[in-house]
């Protein structure tokens, strides 16, 4: 997997909302939103390399205290939402 | 772990403390405590004075507050992405824009004008924390006056740069998109529009798309 070209992350608040660079026209109705951990992994995988859940997963338990299970059963949960939301491939 | 298509509808935010400044100044201000006094027992003998206050502030937020179309968070946000250059569409909550725009239900679509013109229905900063989408209804120099189509009384006055975005157009529920009109009519018929917006809301609530 690896993310789509073109998302920029930009801060909102406490969360995070992707944005499509080139887009003309933004649409606050539809708006992909991150919080801090999400927006981690993000930042960390932007950068268009490969990465599956158990990539995310180790990540997690390398920023924040969590049980791998629990690492990777969100990771995998994050790698569905984001497939879902169509901004990885 | 969370990542949502969120749905903003800009409602005001009730929790967080409003700025004094915001509650006076309208005409209909006192009349709306009594109101929300009335209403909510705030009169009652038995709370203690702050407790009443609070009550009817409370009351009054949700009465007199229904036009303010986002939070502090959010319009800052949309500005700068209109600075850049882009279009930014949203729902904007409140009847303050009926009958052309209604809160909740249509969608507008904003881009950065270059000059306003009376007639243009505007995103504005009218205080520090507090944002309108209304016509405009009178230039004096760089001040601008800001009436909500909705409204029977009750303008607001911000500068010219206060004005975040101007509605380009205006989406209904089915996706079917329209520019709005200049409003010159309905303005004229300022001195019975309580009565069109009572009929137009009877009209709504006969169709069942409203609550209020």
């Amino acid at each position: 997997m690896h993310i789509q070209k073109g998302f920029k992350l930009r801060p909102l608040g406490d969360e995070f909302i992707l944005v499509g660079e080139g887009l003309e026209q933004i649409n606050f109705n539809k708006m992909i939103t991150m919080n801090e951990s999400a927006a981690y992994l993000w930042d960390k995988v932007a950068d268009g390399s490969e990465f599956d859940a158990q990539r995310l997963a180790n990540l997690l338990t390398e920023e924040y205290e969590v049980s791998d299970a629990q690492a990777l059963a969100d990771a995998q949960k994050t790698l569905d939402t984001w497939l879902n939301a169509g901004i990885i491939e | 772990m969370r990542i949502s298509e969120k749905s903003c509808t800009f409602a005001p935010a009730f929790d967080k403390k409003y700025p004094e400044s915001c509650l006076s100044g309208r005409k209909s201000h006192t009349r709306n405590v009594v109101y929300a006094l009335r209403r909510t027992g705030g009169s009652n003998p038995s709370l203690s004075a702050e407790k009443r206050e609070f009550v009817a502030l409370f009351f009054l937020k949700r009465i007199e507050m229904p036009h303010l179309v986002a939070n502090a968070i959010l319009i800052p946000e949309m500005d700068r992405m209109l600075r850049e250059g882009r279009e930014v569409h949203f729902t904007p909550s409140g009847v303050s824009m009926r009958p052309f725009i209604e809160g909740g239900r249509d969608s507008v679509t904003l881009e950065r004008p270059q000059e306003v013109k009376v007639g243009d229905i505007l995103l504005c900063r009218v205080a520090p924390d507090r944002f309108v989408l209304h016509r405009l209804i009178g230039i004096d120099g760089d001040t601008l006056m800001l009436m909500g189509d909705g409204n029977i009384m009750g303008t607001e006055g911000c500068s010219k740069a206060d004005v975040i975005g101007r509605v380009i157009s205006v989406t209904r529920p089915n996706g079917r998109s329209h520019k709005p009109g200049r409003g010159r009519w309905w303005y004229r018929l300022l001195p019975v529009r309580k009565w069109l917006l009572k009929a137009y809301r009877k009209k709504l609530k006969w169709l069942g798309g409203i609550k209020n």
